[in-house]
């Protein structure tokens, strides 16, 4: 009897909602250690995973629920987790042949966006560090390899071009006499396109990635180079100012003469 | 031609008559007074250059100042005659000021010209006020802030509404386009109008007049200014940003003596109604024959405002050293 109503009290279901990191944590501490310090600690596990119910303290089989708002790794491509927040480089990603469609979650972490950036542990996805993950699989001196890194290459350029130009822009804004409007323009328009480029080379297009920031690259520092004389026009204004001078030195001269002829007129 | 503008105005008499009558035959200083004139004019000449192109708007102000100092052709030269030409005239006014002052120009019957003339510093003193501010940068925000703050009951009337905004800048450049222009070119007309009236420089019996130094000055402060501008054209600094704190924003040096009362609270009120009523007062106290006292205490209290400017402008300096750890 004793029995009976021990179990009538006890919570037979026993789900709590997990909507917080703080829930997860309790079972998955190595994914949680992983995620510290990455570019997603901020985003948290349920940010990529969804909330569920679960039963915690439970040490055997699965404690998850998984209602419908919960993103499972079971039966999914892991990779449309990553595209609920980066849904250009997805996009891009699907027509090359870095992707797969497939439900098997281990086939996704093999080609997809973990393939190259990882999951839990994301620290770092600048242009330079992922070039790193194509030697991976792909041999020095081959075609795919020497065609992304130049691409890579020539991003790296116009980044560079890029920040100079912005550097020299801080350097003069609201300096007298040197036109920088259309500076400003070519330098906003090129961070527009790099930021493109990073989305649209997840589709592995390298040879018009390439040609796109070779030729934003020209456009920028024709669009910067004529600063530096700018700046040297602006530097011999004084050959304006000699004329003027030179004249309202003469007209003092002939005044003070009218002067001095005036004094010594009345003084005689 | 002149003969012809002669017989259908009388132009040519009536201000050769006039201006006959104001230049001196014995000294520099009245000619301090031809040159502000011409300073008043150019500040004028350059402001409606600058005013093609500027923005009045509480957004677009700082942008418009930006491209006139940059894109426009000669732009940064028109502006940087007008910064500097602010602080020439100022600078003049002030010595004239102070001449006359010293030389006793203020006593009976030419009170009225001593009057004029502080009514037409104030006017520029607020031109040159209202000015600062139009650009909307840090020291342009926080005079706007400051004007509120001190208008007390009229802060509503000198921001146009509860806070800064376009209504503030209108009015901003309102005052410092029509209304203290205005004030300042009515008050030099009576003044100068008053100085040929009381034969200031060509005293009776005196020998007349010659125009030459006045020229000659006017030739100076025009090849001063141009100078100025173009060794220390003016730029402007970064958009002034309301939740900034604000330490070591300095307004115009002029404004310093006060800048530095105001941070005692009352000395500070003292300062911005006294001072007027001083300058106004002067005339109708110094009657005596003996002026040594009131000339005493006129270089005491222009001591006293150098040392509170030199106090303002000093002020942060110091702070921030320290802060640096030097």
């Amino acid at each position: 009897m004793e029995l009976l109503l021990l179990l009538l009290l006890q919570d037979v279901d026993g789900f709590g909602r997990a909507d917080r990191d703080a829930a997860c944590l309790d079972c998955h501490q190595e994914s949680g250690e992983e995620l510290r310090g990455s570019v997603h600690e901020a985003t948290g596990c349920v940010g990529c995973h969804g909330v569920d119910e679960v039963r915690r303290g439970q040490v055997r089989g699965n404690p998850h629920r998984r209602i419908a708002e919960f993103r499972s790794w079971k039966g999914r491509n892991l990779t449309d987790d990553c595209g609920s927040c980066h849904a250009g480089p997805l996009e891009a990603l699907k027509g090359s042949e870095h992707y797969v469609d497939t439900r098997s979650p281990a086939e996704s972490m093999k080609r997809g966006c973990i393939e190259c950036h990882g999951y839990h542990g994301v620290r770092d996805s600048a242009r330079s560090s992922i070039a790193k993950e194509c030697r991976r699989c792909h041999e020095p001196g081959s075609r795919d390899l020497d065609w992304g890194e130049a691409a890579f290459g020539r991003m790296d350029d116009l980044e560079r071009t890029l920040l100079r130009c912005e550097e020299k822009l801080a350097e003069l804004r609201g300096r007298p006499g040197i036109a920088t409007a259309d500076v400003r323009a070519a330098a906003g328009a090129a961070r527009r396109s790099l930021a493109e480029m990073a989305t649209a080379q997840h589709g592995l297009d390298f040879i018009r990635l390439e040609a796109a920031a070779r030729q934003g690259n020209e456009t920028l520092a024709a669009a910067y180079n004529p600063l530096a004389a700018r700046e040297r026009e602006f530097a011999r204004r004084w050959l304006l100012l000699a004329p003027f001078l030179l004249f309202a030195g003469a007209a003092a001269a002939l005044v003070g003469a009218r002067a001095a002829r005036d004094r010594k007129d009345s003084g005689a | 031609m002149s003969d012809w503008l002669e017989s259908r105005t009388g132009l040519r008499a009536a201000l050769g008559s006039l201006l006959g009558r104001v230049h001196s035959a014995r000294s520099w200083a009245p000619a301090l007074g031809h040159v502000a004139g011409f300073l008043f004019l150019l500040q004028c000449a350059t402001g409606v250059l600058l005013a093609l192109y500027y923005r009045p708007a509480f957004d677009g102000a700082h942008a418009s100042v930006e491209r006139i100092v940059s894109e426009v052709r000669f732009g940064w030269l028109v502006r940087s005659i007008h910064v500097w030409g602010t602080h020439l005239l100022l600078a003049t006014t002030l010595a004239h000021l102070a001449a006359r002052f010293v030389t006793g120009s203020h006593r009976a019957p030419r009170e009225l010209v001593w009057l004029s003339g502080v009514a037409l510093l104030a006017a520029l003193l607020g031109s040159a006020f209202t000015g600062q501010v139009l650009p909307l940068d840090q020291e342009g925000l926080q005079g706007a802030l400051i004007a509120a703050s001190e208008a007390g009951p009229a802060a509503e009337i000198v921001k146009g509404g509860p806070r800064l905004s376009d209504a503030t800048v209108s009015r901003f450049f309102t005052a410092h386009v029509v209304i203290f222009p205005a004030i300042a070119a009515l008050a030099i007309a009576l003044h100068v109008a008053l100085v040929a009236k009381h034969r200031l420089a060509g005293e009776e019996g005196a020998p007349p007049g010659s125009p030459h130094r006045a020229t000659l000055a006017t030739l100076g402060a025009a090849m001063a200014l141009a100078i100025l501008a173009f060794a220390l054209p003016a730029g402007i600094g970064p958009k002034g940003d309301p939740s900034l704190s604000v330490g070591g924003v300095k307004p115009l040096w002029i404004f310093l003596p006060l800048y530095q009362a105001m941070k005692g609270g009352w000395t500070g009120t003292f300062l911005l109604i006294g001072l007027p009523a001083a300058l106004v007062a002067l005339p109708f106290v110094d009657r005596g024959r003996n002026r040594l006292p009131i000339l005493l205490l006129g270089f005491a209290l222009m001591a006293g405002l150098l040392v509170l400017g030199l106090l303002g402008a000093m002020d942060g300096t110091a702070a921030a050293a320290a802060a640096s750890g030097r």
